[in-house]
């Protein structure tokens, strides 16, 4: 046997342990799933825990079917998701823009420096009553709680990119007499782009802290409603399903992004 | 009228707590398509007088001019390597070839086209689609060198372009610059702390002393060691007698400190 094919027959069965490995990765996933819902419903069906309290997957599943068929489900859910998206959108254009202005001017970099850092020690959802006071309790307040949240941090952080780019691709583009616009437009921006990407990742799980808090407040509609209305009436089937419809979005969304960091590491790396 | 002037020259750096002086009292002329090296220890003020020549920032006093012009202006004259490559990692070979002349707003059919006859000179033609991580050190310099040469300076500033390479690389890439800047005719100013480059590639030698940077001496090459090739010169008779000479005057200066 030669030593080409010696290898390839390493390798092959190299590939094979990986693949039974992830196999089996897979399976025990699923049974720790099952086993897990297994147990809580027959747990909560024989009362070794208080139905009332943590419910069952059974009842979960039949609100869920209720939910979806009068509508009200995927209303909710829109509302909530449209409401992450926008803060989440917003804060991070908001974030880098407002970096971009900070090294812009060294000056108001400056001033602003421990005004930032109040900003940014403060907890924001504080704030919550304010911004419905001064926005009234719709939409906007909610988004402006999920922007608020994430957007002093995704300042911070962005700026930090753009102040520590590289000084000597800044030299390469100023030896070819660049000004300052072409530096930011050619350098400073480009190489901060992996930490802005970074950011959106941080900012989906931010801002959806932000907007649940301001479903709360508002409480008028969206899944942060669903949880609060849910908790007032003790339905604590409801304020399940809110919660597992919301994991599974997040999942999705921060997904999303890891799949738009993927592609844009490919192009750039 | 020589082509850089650059007149009493004294620079320093400032932070809050204290002023490093870099140069003092630079005096030096370069004619035109002269090839001249500044040798000295680390520390000394190469990269800074490089810088400002290159009009980075300007200097504390003294002057500098290219044609009597001061070099505030002079940005589309001058050409200038480092140390390393810095080809922008997100920018594929054609973009970062293409990038000074994008720059000064010259990129045209014909500047393209000629930037691209300078990569296929150097051999690379083929890296264009390219990103800088996926080729070698070497090449990544003599990309660096297109990058430089494209927007057709008169004046070129090499930074130690050499010290990042293996050996064998660096010696093929001292032929390759030494002869296509002679063969564009430019004026070229090297900083290097390798005696044996120094004079290999020059016309000219200037040795620096350090704290704070001044000239110390200067070395006319003579002339057919000035014409012929750097790798040839290594290996001339002559090259021996000039590097113990440049040698001896270096370690002196590591006994003053
Ligand atoms: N940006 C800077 N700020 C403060 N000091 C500097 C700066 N750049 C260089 N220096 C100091 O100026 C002196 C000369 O530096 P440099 O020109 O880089 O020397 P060389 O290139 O010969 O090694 C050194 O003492 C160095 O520490
Ligand atoms: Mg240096």
């Amino acid at each position: 046997m030669s030593l080409k094919t010696k290898i390839d027959l390493a390798y092959e069965e190299f590939k094979q342990r990986e693949r039974k490995t992830k196999k089996q990765v897979f399976i025990t996933q699923l049974f720790m799933l099952f086993t897990f819902l297994g147990l809580w419903e027959i747990a909560s069906n024989k009362t070794l825990i208080d139905p009332l309290l943590f419910s069952s997957p059974s009842k979960i599943l039949n609100l869920f079917y209720v939910k979806i068929m009068d509508g009200s489900l995927i209303t909710h859910s829109v509302v909530t998701f449209g409401e992450t998206i926008a803060s989440f959108v917003i804060a991070t254009i908001l974030g880098t823009v407002v970096a971009a202005v900070l090294w812009w001017t060294p000056f108001v970099s400056k001033v602003s420096d421990p005004y930032l850092v109040v900003l940014n020690a403060m907890p924001k959802v504080a704030l919550g009553p304010i911004l419905i006071v001064a926005l009234g309790p719709g939409y906007l307040s909610i988004i402006a709680m999920g922007v608020l949240i994430s957007v002093i941090i995704t300042t911070l952080v962005v700026y930090s990119a753009f102040h520590e780019t590289n000084d000597n691709y800044i030299k390469v583009i100023q030896t070819f007499g660049g000004n300052k616009k072409q530096v930011f437009n050619e350098v400073v921006f480009p190489s901060a782009i992996p930490t802005i990407i970074s950011t959106l990742k941080v900012n989906v799980g931010l801002s959806w802290v932000g907007i649940i808090v301001g479903e709360f407040l508002v409480s008028k509609q969206g899944l942060g409603y669903l949880i609060i209305y849910g908790f007032q009436v003790f339905n604590f089937t409801l304020v399940l399903l809110s919660l597992l419809v919301i994991a599974v979005m997040a999942t999705i969304m921060y997904t999303g992004v890891g799949m738009l960091e993927n592609l844009l590491r490919k192009r750039q790396s | 009228m020589a082509f850089l002037t650059v007149d009493q020259l004294t620079h320093a750096y400032f932070s809050t707590d204290s002023a490093t002086m870099a140069l003092q009292d630079i005096s030096l002329e370069v004619q035109e398509g002269e090839f001249v090296s500044f040798l000295g220890p680390s520390g000394c003020g190469k990269t800074t007088l490089l810088s400002l020549i290159a009009g980075l920032f300007q200097p504390v006093i003294g002057t500098i001019s290219i044609r009597n012009e001061p070099v505030k202006q002079a940005y589309d004259q001058i050409g200038y390597m480092f140390q390393q490559d810095y080809l922008l990692p997100w920018k594929t070979i054609e973009a970062n070839i293409l990038l000074g002349l994008k720059i000064q707003g010259n990129l045209n059919d014909m500047s393209k086209a000629m930037t691209f006859e300078l990569l296929d000179h150097m051999n690379l033609g083929d890296t264009n689609k390219k990103y800088p991580h996926e080729l070698s050190g070497g090449m990544r310099q003599r990309i660096a060198l297109v990058r430089t040469l494209a927007t057709n300076p008169q004046l070129l500033l090499l930074d130690e372009p050499f010290s990042a390479l293996d050996h064998q690389t660096k010696l093929k890439l001292e032929n390759l610059v030494f002869t296509t800047l002679k063969e564009h005719q430019k004026t070229a100013l090297l900083v290097t702390h390798d005696i044996g480059e120094a004079i290999a590639m020059s016309d000219r030698v200037i040795v620096f002393s350090a704290n704070p940077g001044r000239i110390k001496s200067e070395y006319t090459i003579p002339e057919h060691l000035a014409k012929m090739e750097p790798f040839d010169v290594r290996n001339h008779e002559d090259f021996k007698d000039i590097f113990q000479m440049i040698w001896e005057e270096l370690n002196e200066l590591e006994d003053e400190d």
